[in-house]
């Protein structure tokens, strides 16, 4: 587990994006291991953005800052 | 045989594979090929080998790409089919329609290296590149022949992009609220790479995935499992990647696009068990 990305309101992980606090698994865990999980939020997903598209958390947080933070997924976002 | 010609058999297998006719009027018996079709190399013959999900008959036709294939092959019934190819000689391109006797399963392309083979050589025929049925009205055009009396099949041409390559999936699959962990999250790996296969939409994705997972131990995959027991498999042949967590479920699947991406993955190479 990964305290860092840990949200202690929510009990999911922090998107290391955009904060996006209910993750069902940590972006990268203590060992530096991708969840491969896609940020419903911002799109990001660990292991494939970073890994294969050369896509750093800061690039990818400040093209999402530069987008209009939209929610990303298709998926109904959550109130709050 | 030498690391040269390996490679170099690898290559032609890799890059001239062609063709599964996806039509539902030919697949209505529901007999599906599993995992991949290997081409074995021994020091004097050639043996293509499959199996299929039931019992089926065994049937091959093949010849240079240059013609229309006419010799035709056909051997038992069961679930396990091989069929040696005779008279072939190296350096020329060949094309190989495997099926059932009444149903074509699959088209590959080959070419036989150069030089003494010294030892037994298995190469996966793992990509293929998926073209229209014969249509179903009467007569044969040029490029299409007929393999029983009620299926034909189409010929694709030689030499497709390898890019539009995509992966053999034909077991029926459970439903995507089975297969895939956290099932709602599907649709969002089906938007980023759906059109990685060609999926059309979240079922076919997360089906694709599914079978992906199924035939890698037929098909020898490269897998890799981390201390959590999540599975990372990697098909080189089509750079497919699918991850499953300890209960089969998947977490995603995509085409990485990016060299020695698994090779950096995390877990210990191991070997599935059919
Ligand atoms: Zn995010």
């Amino acid at each position: 587990m990964n305290d860092r990305t840990v949200n202690k309101l929510s009990g999911g992980y922090s998107c290391q994006v955009c904060g996006y606090p209910e993750l069902q698994y940590p972006p990268r865990d203590s060992d530096g291991i991708a969840s491969l999980e896609i940020c419903p939020s911002c799109g990001y997903q660990p292991g494939y953005d970073d890994d294969c598209l050369g896509r750093s958390t800061d690039e990818a947080r400040a093209l999402w800052i530069e987008s209009g933070r939209k929610w990303w997924s298709t998926r109904p976002r959550p109130e709050g | 045989m030498t690391p040269t010609l390996f490679g170099f058999l690898r290559l032609f297998a890799q890059l001239g594979i062609l063709v599964f006719a996806l039509c539902p009027s030919l697949t209505a018996d529901e007999v599906h090929l599993l995992g991949t079709p290997r081409l074995e190399m021994g020091t004097n013959q050639i043996v293509i080998r499959w199996s299929t999900d039931q019992q089926a008959g065994t049937s091959v036709l093949f010849g240079p790409v240059t013609e229309r294939p006419t010799r035709r092959i056909k051997g038992k019934v069961g679930t396990s089919h091989a069929v040696e190819l005779p008279g072939l000689e190296p350096g020329i391109r060949y094309r190989v329609i495997l099926g059932t006797a009444r149903n074509p399963l699959q088209t590959n392309e080959f070419v036989l290296p150069s030089g003494t083979v010294s030892s037994p050589t298995v190469v996966p025929l793992a990509v293929i590149i998926p073209i229209h049925p014969a249509a179903t009205t009467t007569g044969t055009t040029s490029n299409t022949i007929a393999w029983h009396s009620d299926s034909k099949v189409q010929l694709a041409k030689s030499e497709l992009d390898s890019a539009t390559a995509s992966v053999v999936a034909q077991p029926n699959a459970p439903p995507a609220r089975e297969t895939w962990s956290h099932p709602d999250t599907v649709q969002d790996h089906f938007r980023r790479h759906g059109a990685d296969f060609h999926a059309r939409d979240t079922e076919e994705y997360a089906a694709k995935a599914w079978r992906f997972r199924q035939q890698a131990a037929a098909s020898g995959f490269l897998v890799k499992k981390d201390k959590k027991g999540v599975l990372r498999i990697y098909d080189p042949a089509s750079d497919t990647f699918g991850a499953y967590n300890p209960d089969g479920a998947t977490r995603t699947f995509f085409k990485p696009g990016k060299k020695g991406y698994f090779d950096h993955q995390p877990g210990k190479l191991v070997k599935l068990h059919e």
